[in-house]
């Protein structure tokens, strides 16, 4: 440790989920040498243990994977599944702003605190934003520009793809909504579930409210052939919160990459708690606690800091740092996708929970004039039954407990139903709000760091297209012949985890807190990568963009060595 | 072909793709024979991460294996896109030592480190000495033969013959009858029509075989090479560690005069040779259905067919397999249970002509279903064998 400690690097990374240990592997590739520090627990040898803990909970949420006595390092993933929580003030992982608030919900995404981050139990969705995403002011007169265009991101999102590894399919991509492909995908597309061929069947070229509705594969981080030495998708349906077999990219791919070159080195249980500016703005030392709550600082005069966290751990360091905050920007502009289903029994079986939880979706619905008024929204097309709102074990128990249902009747009640169980999901757009934002409450979490205060409210623009998404789903299923269509209530919604925002990117260093290659206006070694950058959230899963712009960052850093190398 | 070392002629070339096509279709059988091999519940005496260590293997055989269908598959479109016709006929199982040119035959063998070493040899890189591998693994010699010695010899030769005929000579087949991912469920099939798309076709293969010198870690021989180091690696960790059922290797129904008999586990309980023969009739009409697919130029009716052919794999050729690995297989073999014999019966090839294959392939449906349900009436046997019948029921061409 002491080795370590006193070791210059040219690079100091803040978190080693995708955006970080991707970082950390390009520039270990051109000779840099990189510290990795990671609030987190190592763990990649439990991934099977952890799928057996999942297996055996009955509260299965996207942190029961993970959960284990004394975690140093709080997390809401983790909060949410601990046990004998009766305290008021220890409740919620987050404390909530309510005032105002018309939604039940707050906000309720999550994330994970372990080396490799949330990819751990991520959906592993990689579809690309489309050219409007970067442009919502110019055109719709909504929302706000990004500094940059989807041509500047077209080659890091081919870089992207072939290094996380993702089947989709080309041809039925390529130009559709506005967004060329210059490269193929890695791999072919992870074929469609049984459900996605009775949708292509009945619902594929109508048009429904105005649009030609495409049923089409969804490019996914998930290996469908043997890739980057991980086996293909094998259907084991778990992919939130685990895959066993790791045919479902997660970030310690690239860890162990980084690791390889000689040139990284990792911490773990190191929870970064400061930054230390001088008079120059130059970030010169940060300080983390270690599993013993001893303080640790480490000397970063030599050294670019870059901070890939998440968006919500990244601005609560800097608000606790008291940094890179002269434009007031920081925490500000809090984004999700802000989701609703609807739920049916189809006519004929269906079949689900064989391969991926999802394999198609509807994306019609992601641009139009529409954006003027109401959010765009993305469709999945579920590959789980009713998803997180009924499972199997819950359709069971009501047969047993309500219908009073038991043997050959229990089982085949429990066959006619699971297996007809559908759900469509809608993502729509959360439109930057500086009022959505985080804070820092006076509540401190278990190790001693102020709480992140979370405001959050859904506007009209979201419940707007809550409304419209349901009415398409509504008709959809009808096409595809259903019954017991059921929806979620008005004033619900629930969260994506896709948390973006909070440290935006622009040109206006009054306006925004980093430039459109993440390097802070205020702090010139300062650095910021990952979906906290993001100006807007568009409606596609964010991860995939986060990873091109960390290339291109790194690309930047590098002077282009990676796009003449890899390219 | 065995007179010469090179393809000089469309006929050469027809031979060695037939024989690539059986082949692939053999190697498809074997891998399959294994993973059906494989223990897949949690009461079968495995620890939770020895099983989920199992199962993924299984899985990896799985994929190994759909790959070996989606190769005889563009093998298929290879032919008729220079004249041929679409081939499945192979010779059955245990196959005489010396049928190919491999010194390692192709037969049904459970799961075990020997399978494993058979299977790398099937998909040996040309960069590693075969010689080297066959002796250094199996301390057997290696003759010298006229043509090749592993698949990727063998294609490597149809490639130089395609390349030494003049294309417009060469490619005069039925650009109609080409088949892509929007007829059958194989995304990377590619339809071949010319030199470019035939040598794109042939490399995929050998890809997926023995892998490129920038990607072979996620080729067959790699594959296999990482499951054989799991399993010696966890028998080291584990001295009680078995992943296999207690199945009888290379079972036949009745001797057919083709096989090694000496290899050969001939069944002697009545209800698995009754199941293990309605099994081979069902595999073998699964064949014929996707032959007919890759014969015909209405692909709106084909892409029914073919759908109808590859969903019979997973919900009712497998679960037969499971089935007969829960049956005895008969005195004679202790307690050992019975296995699928993946036999080829002498059949037709079904016509092109779509009103007539509908009628062939209905009533050779509605007679194995009579079968099954007589089957079902004899005996009690495990739920595997209902299920599988109820689908097969639930289906239709």
């Amino acid at each position: 440790m002491d080795k370590i400690k006193n070791k210059k690097y040219d690079y100091i990374i803040v978190g080693s989920g995708i955006c970080g240990s991707i970082a950390a592997y390009f520039l270990a590739k051109f000779n840099k040498t990189v510290l990795l520090l990671e609030a987190g627990e190592t763990r990649d040898k439990d991934r099977i243990e952890m799928s057996g803990r999942y297996a055996r909970t009955s509260r299965k949420t996207p942190g029961s994977p993970y959960v284990k006595e004394n975690q140093f390092a709080d997390s809401p993933d983790f909060h949410e599944n601990i046990k004998n929580n009766n305290s008021e003030k220890n409740k919620n992982f987050y404390v909530f702003d309510i005032e105002n608030n018309k939604f039940k919900n707050v906000f309720k995404s999550t994330y994970q605190r372990i080396t490799g981050g949330s990819t751990w139990h991520w959906l592993g969705n990689v579809p690309r934003f489309i050219p409007s995403d970067f442009k919502m002011n110019s055109i719709y007169r909504v929302g706000k520009d990004w500094p940059i265009t989807y041509h500047d991101l077209e080659t890091y999102y081919c870089i992207a793809e072939n290094e996380i590894g993702v089947s989709g399919n080309h041809e039925k991509w390529n130009k559709y909504l506005g967004a060329y492909r210059s490269k193929s995908f890695p791999m072919s597309e992870i074929w469609e579930c049984y459900a996605d061929t009775l949708f292509i069947k009945k619902v594929d070229g109508k048009s429904i409210n105005g649009k030609e509705i495409r049923i089409l594969p969804t490019p996914q981080a998930r290996n469908s052939e043997n890739y980057d030495g991980r086996p293909a998708c094998a259907g084991n349906s778990s992919c939130v919160p685990i895959c066993p077999i790791q045919a479902k990219y997660d970030a310690t791919v690239h860890i162990k990459k980084a690791l390889k070159t000689g040139n990284v080195d990792i911490i773990d249980n190191a929870v970064v708690n400061k930054l230390i500016e001088n008079e120059n703005k130059e970030i010169i030392a940060l300080s983390y606690l270690t599993l013993n709550n001893n303080k640790v600082e480490i000397d970063t005069k030599t050294a670019k800091v870059i901070l890939a966290a998440n968006s919500i751990e990244i601005p609560r360091l800097l608000l606790n740092s008291g940094i890179a905050n002269s434009s007031d920007q920081v925490g500000r502009n809090l984004m999700d996708h802000a989701q609703g289903y609807v739920t049916a029994l189809t006519n004929e079986k269906i079949y689900p929970f064989r391969g991926p939880l999802t394999t198609s979706g509807i994306d019609a619905f992601r641009d139009g004039e529409q954006r003027k008024e109401l959010s765009a929204f993305r469709i999945s097309i579920g590959n789980d039954g009713w998803g997180r709102i009924k499972s199997p074990n819950a359709v069971v128990r009501e047969l047993i407990i309500k219908e009073n249902l038991l043997g050959s009747k229990l089982y085949n009640a429990v066959e006619e139903k699971v297996t007809r169980m559908i759900r469509m999901s809608y993502s729509t757009e959360v439109l930057p709000n500086k009022n959505n934002r985080v804070t820092l409450s006076d509540i401190k979490d278990n190790i001693g760091i102020r709480k992140p205060k979370i405001s959050f409210n859904i506007s009209k623009y979201n419940a707007d297209a809550f409304e419209v998404a349901k009415e398409v789903c509504t008709k959809i299923f009808n096409e595809v012949g259903v019954s017991e269509l059921s929806t979620n209530d008005n004033r619900d919604y629930s969260g994506a985890g896709h948390i973006m925002g909070t440290t935006c990117m622009g040109n206006d260093p009054e306006k925004s807190v980093v430039n459109d290659y993440g390097n802070s206006h205020d702090n010139h070694n300062l650095y910021i990568i990952g979906p906290s950058v993001f100006t807007t959230s568009g409606t596609a899963n964010p991860t995939l963009t986060a990873v091109a712009l960390t290339i291109r960052t790194i690309d930047h850093l590098l002077n282009n060595k990676i796009t003449k190398n890899e390219v | 072909m065995k007179y010469k070392h090179k393809a000089e002629t469309r006929s050469d070339i027809l031979t060695l793709l037939c024989e690539a096509s059986e082949i692939e279709h053999g190697l498809a059988c074997s891998y399959l024979f294994t993973a059906f091999s494989l223990k897949c519940e949690v009461d079968e005496s495995l620890k939770w991460e020895q099983l989920h260590m199992v199962k993924k293997w299984a899985a990896q055989i799985f994929f190994v294996a759909s790959e070996e269908m989606l190769h005889l598959a563009q093998v298929w479109n290879l032919l008729t896109a220079i004249g041929g016709t679409p081939y499945y006929a192979r010779p059955n199982f245990p196959l005489n030592a010396k049928y190919y040119h491999f010194d390692i035959p192709i037969s049904l063998n459970p799961f075990s480190v020997s399978t494993m070493k058979r299977f790398k040899m099937y998909e040996l890189p040309r960069t590693i000495n075969e010689k080297d591998y066959v002796k250094t693994e199996f301390g057997l010699s290696f003759e010298d033969s006229y043509d090749y010695k592993t698949v990727g010899d063998l294609y490597a030769m149809i490639k130089e013959g395609i390349k030494s005929i003049p294309e417009e000579k060469l490619f005069i087949g039925d650009k109609d009858i080409q088949i892509g991912s929007d007829v059958i469920d194989f995304p990377d099939i590619i339809k071949v029509t010319d030199r470019k798309t035939s040598l794109e076709a042939i490399d995929q293969i050998m890809e997926q075989g023995e892998g490129t010198e920038i990607d072979e870690e996620n080729s067959h021989y790699w594959i296999f090479s990482q499951i054989l180091s799991e399993f010696e690696q966890e028998i080291v960790n584990d001295n009680s560690f078995n992943p296999v059922k207690n199945i009888i290797e290379n079972p036949v129904v009745f001797n057919k005069g083709d096989i090694d008999i000496n290899n050969a586990n001939i069944l002697q309980n009545e209800s698995a040779i009754l199941i293990s023969d309605l099994f081979d009739d069902l595999y073998v009409l699964m064949m014929q259905i996707l032959q007919h697919v890759f014969l015909t130029s209405n692909k709106k009716k084909s892409r029914e067919l073919g759908k109808f052919a590859i969903h019979m794999m997973p919900i009712v050729i497998k679960p037969l397999a499971d089935c007969l690995s829960k049956i005895p297989a008969g005195s004679l073999y202790k307690n050992k249970t019975a296995s699928p014999s993946f036999t080829i019966n002498r059949h037709v090839q079904i016509p092109s002509n779509y009103d007539i294959a509908i009628i062939l392939i209905n009533e050779r449906l509605a007679h194995l279903i009579e079968r099954s349900e007589f089957i079902s009436k004899k005996y009690d046997l495990p739920e595997e064998f209902y299920k599988a019948i109820k689908s097969l029921k639930s289906i239709k061409p």
